[in-house]
């Protein structure tokens, strides 16, 4: 009986460390992804405590391989429900949503950018890097919802296509052409800026 | 360079942004983490090894849930049913049995002369 339950507890346990271990593999790029849809840091916090909160209540003791796919449903129902929310109170606070987009525009003024590898460890070159990563995540961000999602899971959480559809509650097709045409998209703006990733 | 080859290009450039996020936004996705471990849901013991929610598979398997369904619709129509049949036989008993104390004999309200007396005894 006490062997019984140390091997429960022992599998409980194997589960949290598995679950942990996700969660701290994935919150980095969880919380990049918040942050491209959300554009607040502090929205995209929120967006991600709320998603790893519901893994982890109502998901927990699946198994692990499916926590990818579960985290990434959850994430974008939540980054969905929130900017339900922002846009809510955007209706009631132009004065904060054309300030936003002023900000956006000055930053379009400075994107002729190129990647020089050589010289990366320069001061200048890690400017140029910082502003070159700057402006690819601007792109990214600057992709419709959908093909952004796509995008991200297929080629950044390196997830194949049925996971994402099964994510994205799509076909494996939509998914195939929202990476196709989130990636064409992606290619053309940076080309225009002169930035070869 | 083909489709793929650049987009693994460019998710690599969002990895090495992603690892240079600020030691605040660090700290609080830490917090956060622990805050989701804290409240795991626990593997429940044989549940585990079924894929987890088996007591409620085990208790109501998905192919009969449809007929669990209809057996409750058909409960609340029963439950329904008696309770309107109950009423009625209620204000019936009731109408029984004040007529039957009442001083007034109950064949004077079959009688057409008597409500006719009643009619114009009321309106006078």
């Amino acid at each position: 009986m006490r062997r019984t339950a140390g091997i429960l507890k022992d599998s409980q346990l194997a589960s949290r460390v598995e679950l942990s271990a996700f969660l701290e593999g994935v919150e980095k790029r969880a919380f990049k992804q918040a942050v491209y849809a959300l554009r607040t840091d502090e929205a995209a916090l929120d967006a991600v405590q709320d998603a790893m909160l519901k893994l982890s209540v109502s998901y927990g003791d699946r198994p692990a391989a499916e926590f990818p796919m579960l985290f990434q449903r959850i994430l974008q129902n939540v980054i969905y429900d929130a900017l339900r929310r922002q846009k809510v109170r955007n209706t009631w606070t132009t004065l904060l949503s054309s300030f936003v987009s002023e900000d956006e525009d000055e930053a379009d003024a400075l994107d002729i950018l190129t990647v020089d590898s050589d010289a990366a460890d320069t001061p200048h070159g890690q400017f140029e890097r910082a502003r070159t990563l700057a402006a690819i995540e601007r792109e990214v961000a600057r992709l419709p919802a959908r093909q952004r999602e796509a995008f991200l899971m297929r080629y950044w959480e390196e997830m194949d296509i049925s996971e994402t559809a099964a994510a994205m509650g799509c076909s494996e097709g939509s998914v195939k052409t929202h990476c196709s045409r989130a990636t064409q998209t992606l290619a053309a703006a940076l080309k225009a800026k002169g930035i070869v990733p | 360079m083909n489709e793929q080859e650049f987009a693994r290009k460019v998710a690599a450039h969002l990895s090495a942004s992603a690892r240079e996020l600020d030691d605040g936004v660090v700290e609080r996705l830490r917090a956060a983490r622990e805050r989701a471990l804290a409240v795991q849901r626990p593997a429940r013991g044989l549940s585990r090894f079924f894929g987890g929610r088996v007591g409620l598979r085990v208790r109501l398997p998905a192919a009969l849930r449809p007929l669990a369904v209809s057996v409750a619709i058909l409960a609340v129509v029963v439950v329904g049913d008696y309770w309107a049949t109950w009423a009625r036989v209620m204000t019936l008993q009731e109408v029984d049995t004040a007529l039957l104390i009442d001083d007034l004999p109950i064949d004077a309200y079959l009688d057409a002369e008597f409500k006719a007396w009643v009619q114009q005894e009321s309106r006078s």
